[in-house]
């Protein structure tokens, strides 16, 4: 799982390198499958530590043979650097959380890019087809992982911690991946059936 | 009555405050809705049937065109912001563009929204611009309070600090010579004879010469003494930390050099000279009105001194 998803986060930073015409690593040290209760303790840890409680979100719905949410979780007030450095702008020390709507737009592509390359990836690796729209970005004052994580206790979160290095610029976030056991199942059993012969 | 919606979906598209444009898998355009046709000023007719690389350029670059192929074989949504994306289509009007896949039939069509972000980015200019004059506001404002500052706590003629600021450096000081266990050296300098030469010289060449005496015993002095003006031709000096042995001679010597100089002023040669006294806590008082007194009287002895040195002949 951690190298399919590699694969597909290295193909984001290329495609984002390219679009903004900045050098761009994205890293994703870990993935962690977690039951529901020990992945919101892992995501609340995360919110207080990192986004020290307000978060941008970028959250797409998938259906069909999977079923889940994906969301891409940055700490709000460091955006603005974030989208200045995007925008090719002069970043102008602002930590409010306050953004505009070419700020959310932008979000809006960037997790478009990241999250189509995660289940992208994902989905042409196993062979299941998914269906999506496009991000829903918000801001969440008081982030919580009630907030972004289903309660229905069949359901899983697989966690990513993933940092963006634009040209020397470390910005820490996290993926959340929140979908149901048997779309897992379906996804393990799939890559046992293709990598299981090696 | 039934309604064939399919009928209708054209005219429909008509009413849409965004730009549509549909293209077929070969990336041909197939539809161009009414507002397209303001935001390019190209008709439908001039469009229909045509490459959307051919009447859009900036879709011909390797990002969208693979964003479009992406859209058409996996169906995988595409988004293009205006503010990462200025010119899709071209100078005049910053879109976002979201492309989705529509299949009809066996066909796989791509549904292109070009979303006019010209207001918003208006908005933002303007916020900026009233951002930019508050910025510049509270930069006069703190220059203000600099001005206020300064004639709050320095003297208006010389420019070093007053007694209210040598007053807050006297407890700031004194406080961390008891904490430390440190010594503080105060010196009481004064004008010899001011008043002869404001009367030979007139006021306006004696508060030159004042000023000269300011910068002076400034420039003698390390970084953290405060050199203030204690009165009319007297100043006071405040030099924390000073180390034992603290050899006052020394530095009554170095400032000495010009104790009786001649001053070259509007013209006028005039001889300066200086009286000066210093005290150390915590050998000479524990609290400034004593370092003061203390001072101020070893600055009359050197005053008495230098004329009974001018009397006879010294």
């Amino acid at each position: 799982m951690k190298e399919l998803f590699n694969v597909g986060v290295g193909k984001a930073a290329s495609t984002l390198s390219e679009i903004i015409d900045k050098k761009i690593n994205l890293d994703v040290p870990d993935v962690r499958i977690m039951n529901m209760v020990r992945g919101k303790q892992e995501l609340d840890v995360f919110l207080r530590q990192v986004t020290e409680g307000a978060a941008m979100v970028s959250s797409i719905s998938f259906n069909r043979q999977l079923e889940g949410t994906v969301s891409l979780i940055f700490p709000a007030e460091k955006m603005h650097q974030f989208i200045d450095l995007c925008l090719n702008e002069e970043y102008s020390e602002n930590n409010s959380l306050e953004f505009s709507d070419v700020d959310f737009d932008t979000i809006k592509e960037i997790g478009n890019i990241i999250l189509n390359a995660i289940i992208g990836e994902l989905s042409n690796t196993v062979h299941i087809p998914v269906e999506y729209t496009l991000p829903e970005v918000s801001v969440l004052q008081s982030a919580r992982a009630d907030l972004l994580v289903s309660d229905a206790s069949y359901h899983l979160v697989l966690m990513m911690y993933i940092t963006f290095n634009i040209e020397g610029t470390m910005i820490d976030g996290a993926i959340v991946i929140n979908m149901t056991l048997r779309s897992l199942d379906e996804i393990l059993e799939n890559i046992d059936k293709i990598y299981g012969g090696e | 009555m039934d309604i064939e919606i399919d009928d209708y979906l054209p005219e429909i598209l008509n009413f849409i405050s965004e730009g549509i444009v549909i293209l077929d898998s070969n990336l041909t355009i197939a539809y161009w809705n009414p507002l397209m046709e303001k935001l390019t000023r190209y008709s439908q007719k001039q469009v229909l049937d045509r490459n959307i690389g051919e009447v859009i350029p900036a879709l011909k670059q390797n990002t969208f065109h693979q964003a479009m192929t992406r859209v058409c074989v996996s169906g995988m949504p595409a988004f293009f912001s205006a503010g990462i994306h200025r010119r899709i289509l071209g100078d005049h009007h910053p879109v976002n563009l979201k492309m989705n896949r529509i299949l009809h039939r066996k066909d796989k069509l791509i549904l292109m929204e070009f979303i006019d972000m010209t207001n918003q980015f208006l908005q933002i200019d303007q916020l900026r611009a009233s951002v930019r004059r508050q910025a510049e506001l509270n930069n006069r404002l703190k220059q203000k309070e600099q001005v206020i500052e300064k004639l709050a706590y320095y003297d208006q003629l010389t420019g070093v600090a007053n007694r209210a600021l040598f007053d807050k450096y006297a407890d700031l000081y004194l406080n961390r010579a008891v904490e430390t266990g440190s010594m503080l050296g105060l010196m009481f300098v004064d004008v010899n004879e001011f008043k002869q030469i404001n009367d030979t010289y007139g006021h306006n060449t004696g508060d030159k010469v004042m000023t000269r005496v300011a910068g002076m015993l400034t420039e003698s002095m390390r970084k953290d003494d405060v050199v203030c003006r204690y009165g009319g031709d007297e100043f006071l000096v405040l030099m924390p930390d000073v180390t034992e042995p603290f050899d006052d001679q020394n530095m009554i010597r170095r400032i000495g050099k010009n104790k009786k100089k001649p001053l070259i002023q509007d013209g006028f040669e005039i001889i300066l000279s200086l009286s000066i006294g210093v005290s150390l806590f915590p050998r000479d008082g524990r609290t400034i009105d004593q370092l003061v007194a203390k001072a101020d009287e070893r600055m009359y002895l050197d005053k008495h001194q230098s004329r009974t040195d001018a009397d006879f002949g010294g």
